[in-house]
């Protein structure tokens, strides 16, 4: 009998828990919770009070937005009680007679702090509808699971080479990892390339792709008009046009909004199309009779639907605002189309991983089609159901934060504009931005996994 | 005859084997301790329907993965390693599913940059084959345009592209006309004896097994009941059975037809055919019978017989 030259189980859950320990660590650094969004009404001779955890150092950042003038504390608890009783502030903060404020605190130690917002001298009812604040700073939890997962990784990695598997001695180890390394890189990475093309012309050939773009960019062409005053026809652009900051800012928003949709159901419809289909019809047994690993067979197929998703959604969008350029010469900064081609990235990389997991797991391509459109839905249109405990709910938010963070950072021209989300700083970004990643990693792992142990039939 | 790339083979001798191979899908048992050792050569393996023929042909090239027990193709287990197994195994599965877009040209050319053929070794071992088997002239059609025999000739050489070592088959001749079935026969002995390629035919038409295997194996309810040369089989088989010629067969039936040793008796072709419980006393008995009017008679023991005849044989005793 030949030697096996392939990783142990051991070897391999090791390289899984030092890559899901980086990124853990990663994300684990200045992670960004979202403690509200959108105030309430405040009732006139009244306060409204919210209570907040804190660690020492950690940051709370306060975006008020009121109708009418209020005042806004921050103090701690025992401030807070004496506030109550005797009506002497000593606060943190204190920030009287505002409608629009925003400001970072800083905790100076460890305590239960109370965000007030103060109508008690007033026989008014106020509204701070677009009131929101977050707690921000690293996540020890976070970090402490990255470092164990790292270290656990290296012990197991270090174990494995004690012992003698059965099959493998401790020199094959070392020519299993040498294989995953440049040697075989080029005969892996010609049959992967033959592969994705073979993907791709098959996603292509898809009818429904064909009308879903001319309807994404007819959608788009409609709704975009509407920023910019103008509505009818297939185009409809405004007679007059008064471009500011803003109004590129809502183009942006509103053009996201609109991908947001359309690339679900793109998306939705091409991953079960590419994975499920073929593997109901048969052809997937046919390709996987041939030296075609199955992990490089699902990884072209995730591409290219992946590529052809964005693309499609993409172009269409950048074209439309060329058209828009050149028809009141205005000019769009480039890293405007920066912006939107990493968010639309993004995105499209989220729902393909969720999608490719129905795919996997579904024997019919409706099934997947359909688990994957309602998973979109039910996420897209419930974001802030558990936003603060389960962050990664929140998904659709945090592309638009990050969205915002790198508008305001790659398209400075437009920094002034009141329209995006409050401002994030990198730290905050890279964190959100990490998250993101990770729960892409983990789902495409999920779906490698099960797609590598599943019977092909 | 076609330009193909050469592999490295590790151990020609063992060529397939599994070890108290089971699979079950929900309640049904499709595999229950399949213990096969092919050791090259072109096998039949025949079996009623659902016997689990195709079941192992998939398992053997990583598609399902055995509950339990060990399967190996030329030393490289059939799930872990499956990627090694692909490197030197060709299929040919029944009912087979082409690219729907696909032309039978491009559709070669991308099964010959699988196995690591360069774009012009990959084009003209795809001309060469489609050529070879009759489908020149129709190479930049559209597969889902062929008729069904042509998908299956196409099926079986998009099995031979790499010149894998083993070629494994399942019901090859299904859906070809006569002619194109002999043909078929014909290449496979043909890619045997000038490219020592080894064959695994599945198939339910006996006749042509019998017609090109060297060795058979007999599946009954997922498992391997009997496997051997046809020669082997029949002799183990047939040990107690005699073929006699005479002049007048019916006078030859007549006379021992009621005999205590006699188990059976029938004529085929003129041939009385015997069975009988006890051979010694049998050959006696007929030496005593030609020196008593029977002069005419030839008295040989079946060895040779039809593989539809060892496989009822095989398929009785088992029920039995």
């Amino acid at each position: 009998m030949k030697k096996r030259r392939r990783l142990t189980a051991p070897i391999r859950i090791a390289i899984s828990l030092e890559l899901i320990g980086f990124f853990i660590l990663l994300g684990g650094f200045g992670t960004r919770e979202l403690q509200s969004i959108g105030g309430p009404l405040i009732p006139p001779d009244s306060y409204i009070s919210n209570i907040v955890d804190l660690k020492k150092g950690q940051a709370l950042t306060v975006n008020l937005h009121a109708d009418d003038m209020v005042n806004l504390y921050i103090m701690n608890k025992r401030q807070f009680e004496e506030w109550k009783n005797s009506g002497q502030v000593d606060a943190f903060i204190v920030a009287r007679n505002i409608t629009q404020y925003q400001l970072s605190f800083s905790a100076p130690f460890t305590d239960i702090y109370v965000i007030v917002f103060d109508n008690t001298s007033s026989s008014l009812e106020k509204n701070t509808g677009d009131t929101e604040w977050f707690v921000s700073g690293d996540d020890y939890e976070m970090v402490g699971t990255g470092v164990l997962s790292l270290l656990a990784g290296g012990v197991i990695f270090l174990l494995s080479f004690l012992r003698t598997p059965t099959a493998n001695g401790k020199g094959d180890q070392i020519v299993a990892l040498s294989n995953l390394m440049p040697g075989k890189f080029s005969a892996n990475a010609s049959r992967f390339w033959v592969v994705f093309k073979r993907e791709a012309k098959f996603v292509v050939s898809f009818p429904i792709l064909e009308l879903l773009v001319l309807i994404s960019s007819y959608v788009f062409l409609q709704s975009s008009s509407l920023f910019f005053g103008g509505y009818g026809g297939l185009i409809s652009f405004p007679t007059e046009i008064l471009l500011t900051g803003n109004a590129v800012a809502v183009f942006v928003q509103g053009s996201l909004e609109i991908y947001f949709v359309l690339s679900m159901i793109i998306v939705a419809a091409l991953i079960p199309y590419s994975v499920t289909a073929e593997r109901e019809s048969g052809t997937t047994l046919l390709l996987l009779s041939h030296p075609l690993r199955r992990h490089e067979m699902l990884l072209a197929k995730l591409l290219a639907v992946f590529l052809i998703a964005w693309s499609s959604m993409f172009f269409p969008s950048a074209l439309f605002t060329l058209t828009i350029s050149a028809r009141y010469g205005v000019i769009f900064p480039f890293s405007l189309y920066l912006v939107m081609a990493i968010s639309t990235c993004l995105l499209t990389m989220i729902y393909s991983a969720i999608s490719l997991v129905f795919s996997v797991l579904a024997d019919s391509t409706l099934v997947a089609s359909l688990c994957s459109f309602f998973t979109f839905f039910l996420w897209r249109f419930m974001p802030e159901i558990g936003a603060s405990q389960l962050r990664i709910a929140s998904y659709s938010h945090q592309i638009r934060v990050i969205t915002s963070y790198l508008f305001l950072e790659m398209v400075p021209d437009l920094r002034e504009t009141g329209m995006l989300l409050g401002n994030i700083g990198f730290q905050e970004f890279i964190s959100i931005f990490t998250t993101l990643l990770v729960i892409v990693a983990l789902t495409l792992a999920t779906s490698f996994i099960l797609f590598n142990r599943r019977d092909i039939k | 005859m076609f330009t193909l790339k050469n592999l490295r083979c590790e151990n020609l001798s063992e060529c397939i084997l599994t070890k108290e191979l089971t699979k079950k899908f929900g309640e049904v048992e499709a595999l229950r301790t399949l213990d096969l050792n092919v050791e090259g050569g072109i096998f039949g393996l025949v079996g009623p329907n659902g016997s689990g023929k195709t079941t192992l042909n998939k398992i053997l090239v990583g598609a399902l993965k055995a509950d339990s027990g060990e399967s190996r193709v030329f030393g490289f287990d059939c799930w872990d390693e499956s990627f090694e197994v692909r490197l030197r195994v060709g299929v040919l599965h029944e009912k087979a599913s082409f690219p729907k877009e696909a032309n039978g040209f491009d559709f070669m050319v991308f099964v010959g940059r699988l196995r690591g053929l360069s774009k012009t070794e990959a084009k003209t071992t795809a001309t060469t084959l489609l050529d070879w088997i009759g489908l020149g002239n129709d190479s930049s059609r559209e597969i889902k345009g062929y008729s069904a025999g042509m998908k299956q000739k196409l099926n079986f050489v998009q099995a031979l592209v790499g010149r894998p070592q083993l070629v494994i088959l399942d019901e090859p001749t299904a859906h070809l006309d006569p002619f194109a079935r002999i043909q078929l026969l014909e290449k496979i002995r043909e890619l045997h004896k000038e490219y020592g390629m080894s064959f695994l035919i599945s198939s339910h038409i006996l006749p042509e097994l019998e017609e090109i295997c060297d060795h058979v194996g007999i599946v009954y309810q997922g498992t391997v009941i009997e496997q051997g040369r046809l020669e082997d089989l029949a002799r183990k088989y047939f040990a107690n059975t005699f073929e006699i010629v005479a002049a007048d067969p019916r006078v030859l039936f007549n006379k021992i037809k009621d005999l205590t040793i006699v188990r059976e008796a029938r004529i085929v072709d003129n041939t009385l055919i015997v069975k009988v419980s006890d051979p010694r006393e049998f050959y006696d008995m007929m030496m005593q019978l030609t020196g008593k009017g029977f002069s005419e008679l030839r008295i040989t023991q079946r060895t040779g017989d039809k593989l539809k005849e060892i496989y009822k044989a095989i398929l009785n005793t088992s029920e039995e």
